[in-house]
């Protein structure tokens, strides 16, 4: 008898201490079933997506990674982004900054290494909320779900679609318009292929791509001979880089300064537009998807 | 077909008028052919004359003197540049296997940008260069002071993989640099791959008078450097200052190999290449080796870019991947065969 209380007491006590602080079981991207807490508090979020879903959800994340290619969280997030703790890079976090933020909930989207992922579920609770090449509305409604705020993300949801509506109706003429997007290398400028988080967002707006940028996949092109720069061209050229406020302009002038890129339709019909790279040519959420149809609808809606 | 044997001498003399050949056809071809939609028929009747500008493709005088001519000068820069700091570097450090690539030049000079970009926002064209100057001085002064140490005179894999390990070391405190501050990545990600695309006149005018400065340097001294080949003694009977020589050796190849890093970014293996080659010649006179290390420097470097606009068309492919994949086995052969010999 009293070598099966012991076992028994101890499960108790680890079922009561349990149920007090998890109460729900989730399945993450990878199929992974988590217990995590019924209302997280400090929830740390390491990757772009996460922290653009956070946001929208109304959370205010404890720390987040940089955004790739960016020294802090991305630049479109403006004063918001810049004034939350970093914990590293995407993919790097640094776990002694981790560790020290106390985490109970960690938002790992698009995670390659499952080392990585066992040392942070070390530490919390670590939900993988998207694999890489899941769209962003798939993993918004997961990071919801984990994060027990279904409702918010439906209302988002509805205010994105009303705001697509609204700007769609608006476009008049160029509704029909091709929009060219492109992240722009003086030796070697990218354009952003079929399935990128930009393309989608544009596909939503129902705009078509130019025929030369209809390859299936989620990231940029190789770079691009500056011959065969004509495969930038479209009705609208919505052009950014990744680089800070100041170089990305010299980037452009080296842009405009070219003469290949001055032959350009867009250009000449005045129809290029500088848009924030880290916000198009990177892999945003439902705040960035937003921008975009707002610079959409600033550039290509007549007033 | 025929019988006759050739001399030494003629057979040199062969190789050096088929290698002009190849240079300039070479040089046609950088300008006949494009990862674009203008094709080389075009292209060739644009550049004869032949077709009233209304036949041919609107953008094609862009195309031809925009991208292509300062694309094939600078192959030309380039490659020269980087066949003759070969030459220096083996003749200097008397191993067949030393090239700026390989022995931490080229990564010194990396590194130099990239300290440039980082702290002192340096700009294509003039920041590079000079940038790229002091980590080539960095990574050259290294190199020549192994080659005075004891344990490397003749023993030429040895001075490899020194040269191996200070690449090593200058890549891994570039990388920390770059990880540090991750906003100039993606103006530094496309320069590092070493490629010819999207070279900028301005910036082939800032470097050409350095290469051209660093080659006439190279072949005034190259009478010198040939004396210091029969040891320090001799050449101080023949009238030379042996150290003196070697600094004047060292500043042309920094100048040559710093210049064509900050133009195309580090390019390797084709230091290598093109004094092998050049070897091959048979040619006695020091000056005319470095010349035609440089010759066929540049026609490898436009050969290789040809390609690089080719084997992805429409996107670039970096011109150095195909040196590299040329080079590569290149040096497993030499260092075999040096290997057999004795050499290692």
């Amino acid at each position: 008898m009293k070598s099966l209380f012991l076992p028994a007491l101890l499960l108790a006590c680890l079922t009561a201490s349990t149920a007090a602080w998890a109460a729900r079981t989730i399945t993450d991207a990878n199929g992974t079933q988590l217990s995590v807490p019924d209302h997280p508090e400090r929830i740390l979020v390491l990757s772009e997506l996460d922290l653009d879903a956070a946001l929208a959800l109304k959370i205010k994340p404890v720390g987040t990674t940089n955004g790739r290619g960016q020294d802090g969280a991305p630049r479109y997030l403006g004063a918001v982004g810049s004034k939350l703790v970093s914990v590293g890079n995407f993919g790097t976090p640094v776990l002694d900054k981790v560790i020290a933020l106390q985490p109970d909930l960690i938002l790992a989207g698009g995670l390659p290494d499952p080392e990585l992922l066992a040392q942070l579920r070390r530490i919390a609770p670590t939900a993988v909320t998207y694999k890489l090449g899941d769209d962003w509305k798939a993993a918004f409604a997961r990071i919801a779900q984990i994060t027990a705020r279904d409702a918010q993300a439906q209302s988002f949801m509805a205010t994105y679609q009303q705001r697509l509506t609204q700007v769609r109706s608006q476009l008049g003429k160029q509704a029909g318009a091709t929009v060219s997007v492109v992240r722009w290398n003086p030796q070697g400028p990218a354009y952003m292929l079929k399935d990128a988080f930009a393309s989608l967002v544009l596909a939503d707006l129902q705009l078509k791509r130019p025929a030369g940028q209809l390859q299936p996949g989620i990231a940029h092109s190789p770079p691009l001979s500056l011959e065969a720069l004509n495969r930038i061209d479209a009705d609208w050229l919505f052009i950014g880089t990744l680089a800070p406020a100041g170089q990305a302009s010299s980037a452009l002038a080296s842009a405009k300064a070219m003469p290949a890129f001055q032959q350009l339709a867009a250009v000449k019909r005045q129809q290029m537009v500088v848009i924030d790279g880290s916000l198009w040519t990177s892999l945003g959420g439902p705040l960035a998807a937003l921008a975009i149809v707002d610079d959409v609808d600033k550039a290509m809606v007549k007033r | 077909m025929t019988a006759r044997v050739f001399s030494g001498a003629e057979q040199g003399a062969l190789l050096v008028v088929l290698a002009l050949l190849m240079l300039a056809l070479l040089m046609l071809a950088s300008l006949l052919l494009g990862a674009g939609e203008i094709g080389p028929a075009d292209s060739l009747r644009y550049l004869l004359g032949l077709a009233a500008p209304a036949q041919l493709p609107q953008d094609m005088a862009m195309v031809m003197w925009q991208m292509r001519l300062p694309r094939m000068l600078a192959a030309v820069l380039v490659g020269g540049a980087l066949g003759m700091a070969g030459m220096l570097l083996q003749t200097v450090t008397r191993n067949p296997l030393a090239e700026p690539g390989l022995l931490g030049v080229n990564a010194g000079a990396a590194l130099g940008v990239v300290i440039g970009i980082a702290c002192a926002g340096a700009d294509v064209g003039a920041g590079y260069l000079l940038w790229a100057l002091l980590g080539a001085t960095l990574g050259n002064g290294c190199v020549l002071l192994a080659t005075r140490l004891d344990q490397y005179v003749d023993a030429p894999l040895r001075l490899v993989l020194a040269g191996a390990a200070l690449s090593a070391t200058f890549h891994g405190l570039t990388s920390s640099i770059l990880l540090a501050q991750q906003s100039g990545y993606d103006q530094y990600r496309f320069w590092i791959m070493g490629s010819l695309s999207g070279i900028s006149p301005a910036a082939l005018g800032w470097v050409a008078p350095a290469i051209v400065t660093g080659a006439a340097l190279a072949l005034l001294l190259s009478r010198a450097l040939a004396a210091l080949q029969l040891g320090d003694d001799s050449a101080c009977a023949l009238g030379h200052r042996p150290a003196l020589v070697r600094t004047g050796i060292a500043c042309a190849a920094t100048l040559l190999t710093g210049s064509a890093v900050a133009l195309a970014g580090p390019i390797a293996f084709l230091g290598l290449l093109a004094p092998f080659l050049a070897r091959q010649c048979k040619c006695t006179t020091p000056a005319a080796r470095l010349l035609l290390a440089a010759l066929f420097g540049m026609a490898l470097l436009l050969a290789a870019d040809i390609a690089a606009r080719l084997l992805a068309r429409p996107f670039e492919t970096p011109a150095s991947v195909v040196t590299a994949l040329l080079g590569a086995p290149l040096l497993v052969w030499i260092a075999r065969r040096s290997s057999r010999e004795g050499l290692a």
